[in-house]
């Protein structure tokens, strides 16, 4: 498992939001806050996730919401997430999934209640960036644990 | 007593012109929006029997919205935001200075959003992914989509409604505006029209309902022909158009620039048929006396009518009967014009857009031609039908819009005197 973030990965989330709020890919960073920083609404996040989803393959379950809140955040889980589809072949039944990925959210939220704050000066960013990237890796152990599940109902 | 009610500003987005200059300008010329379309988007129009249509070419919504506006709902709101953008500034209405409960929002729709409608409905049934339906899909196709977003857009915080009686709609809107403001409800009302449904599903619906010309697809510019006798069916058209009416206490307070009064209203229903009027005309001629009786007039003092005149074989001979009916020997003296002839029919939108005609021929004199007006009918036989710019001082003029669903309206204007 990866301990840094994929930058490429991070690039195509960046893309993703670029391409939603019609501004320059280089204006927007990994410690940005989705709501605070970039502006997004409630709403306005699902349609990013919607569109990463999209991007990604991915399906992401109404749980893991609430952690992603940041780019750095979306960034490490979307990671993550490819990574445990990558690791297992067999789709699992969806249940363990949602109790799963509860706790990934539990995890993430925590990492973003510190983050909000450091988010605001430029200065921090790479500190919170870094911080997120962190955060991600701890996640990863522990739904390393809970193992098995893959969404991959398409 | 009842408050006196004026329009205060304009703003229209239509195939002829995006803003009311351009717009009436082009009006004026006789200028026709309708083109050939060779697809819809992506989709290929060589199976349609019908080709041709009023569109608005090169719209990009980010010139007049926020990305954050643009994005969040349909082409027919954004016209709806655009056009009431307009309206506001030319009313030199400054919401800061308004009690927002004072002012409120009415939409007329017809249709909603349909392109991104069609777009999620065919992705569903084809990919059989509901996780992939769009999170705006609700939101966005919802009716009242262009209500709620024009009043987010100014803060207007007073009533906000939507009303789709199909083709009639906006001319409701308008007509509720009016009650609105007399029943004390709000001071201002933004009345607005809008629909933008040129798209796959619904184009082959009207096609299928036999509604649309399809012998014009080599000429478009002549598909649109209100009274004439080649008429074959009426030209979809796309747009909207905003109108500020407030009440003339309110209007006068803030020395406002002031276009027409409007003076009355009428709303029935024909309770006959899904799409077709009575062919007697009667249900029309009650429908405009109704009007004229709200605003205490007699047919005498008609000067004008928008026709609601969109091209159809049946329509345009029944509402010339009806007008016949209602005038009798005035008729012949009534400036007639039908705005569909240079834009086609643009639905929901339609009255309002017809009520920006209205309220600029109260306010120049000048009644814009009715394009393709060869050879007349003799069923649609009018003296005051014209190709040409007739010059002509109106004092009352009536709009009239029927829609699908056996629905009438007609609202009644008048010209301002202080």
């Amino acid at each position: 498992m990866t301990e840094r973030i994929d930058p490429a990965v991070t690039a195509k989330i960046i893309q993703a939001l670029a391409s939603y709020l019609k501004r320059d890919p280089a204006s927007i960073t990994e410690a940005h806050h989705l709501r605070d920083d970039l502006g997004l609404d409630s709403v306005a996040i699902i349609e990013l996730l919607f569109e990463i989803e999209e991007r990604f393959k991915l399906q992401i379950p109404d749980q893991d919401l609430p952690g992603l809140s940041t780019v750095g955040t979306v960034a490490a889980y979307v990671q993550q997430r490819l990574a445990e589809s990558k690791t297992e072949s067999k789709p699992a039944s969806p249940k363990p999934v949602a109790a799963a990925s509860k706790s990934k959210a539990a995890k993430l939220t925590k990492t973003k209640s510190t983050k909000t704050t450091s988010d605001k000066s430029p200065s921090t960013k790479k500190a919170a960036a870094a911080k997120s990237v962190m955060a991600s890796k701890s996640k990863k152990i522990s739904s390393g644990k809970s193992g098995k599940k893959k969404v991959t109902a398409r | 007593m009842a408050s006196r009610v004026v329009i205060t500003g304009l703003g229209v987005i239509a195939p002829i012109g995006i803003g009311v200059s351009e717009f009436w300008k082009s009006a004026l010329a006789g200028r026709s929006g309708i083109t050939a379309i060779p697809s819809l988007g992506w989709f290929p129009m060589s199976g349609y029997r019908s080709r041709v249509a009023g569109q608005i070419h090169n719209f990009s919504p980010e010139q007049y919205l926020t990305t954050m506006q643009a994005n969040r709902v349909d082409r027919y709101a954004q016209f709806a935001l655009v056009s009431s953008k307009e309206a506001l500034a030319d009313a030199d209405l400054n919401m800061a200075k308004e009690a927002p409960h004072r002012v409120g929002v009415i939409v007329g729709a017809g249709m909603g959003g349909m392109v991104m409608g069609e777009r999620e409905i065919t992705q569903l049934f084809k990919t059989q992914r509901p996780h992939r339906v769009h999170p705006n899909f609700i939101p966005t196709i919802t009716l009242n989509s262009a209500s709620g977003i024009v009043a987010m857009a100014h803060g207007a915080k007073g009533p906000n409604l939507t009303i789709s009686t199909a083709c009639s709609s906006s001319a409701h809107a308008l007509g509720q505006a009016l009650q609105s403001i007399r029943s004390g409800q709000a001071d201002v009302i933004i009345a607005v029209g809008a629909d933008a449904s040129i798209t796959p599903l619904v184009f082959a619906g009207f096609c299928s309902l036999r509604a649309l010309s399809s012998e014009f697809n080599d000429a478009p510019e002549r598909a649109s022909r209100p009274f004439d006798r080649l008429r074959d069916g009426f030209v979809m058209g796309e747009g909207a158009a905003t109108l500020v009416v407030e009440s003339w206490a309110h209007a006068k307070k803030r020395k406002a620039r002031v276009y027409a009064e409007l003076v009355g209203y009428a709303a029935t229903s024909e309770a006959y048929h899904m799409v077709i009027p009575q062919e007697d005309g009667q249900e029309i001629a009650t429908t405009m006396k109704i009007g004229l009786d709200s605003a205490g007039i007699g047919p005498d003092q008609v000067d004008y009518i928008n026709a609601h005149a969109t091209s159809t074989t049946i329509g345009d001979a029944v509402e010339t009967k009806a007008v016949k009916i209602l005038f009798k020997n005035r008729a012949e003296k009534i400036a007639i014009s039908a705005t569909k002839s240079l834009i086609g029919h643009t639905l929901g939108a339609a009255g309002a857009i017809g009520a920006v005609a209205t309220t600029l021929s109260i306010h120049t004199g000048q009644i814009h031609p009715t394009a393709n007006y060869e050879d007349p009918d003799p069923a649609c036989r009018l003296d005051g039908i014209s190709r040409a710019v007739q010059e002509r001082k109106v004092r009352y003029a009536l709009l009239n819009a029927f829609g699908f669903g056996s629905n009438n309206a007609t609202v009644v204007f008048k010209k301002f005197v202080a």
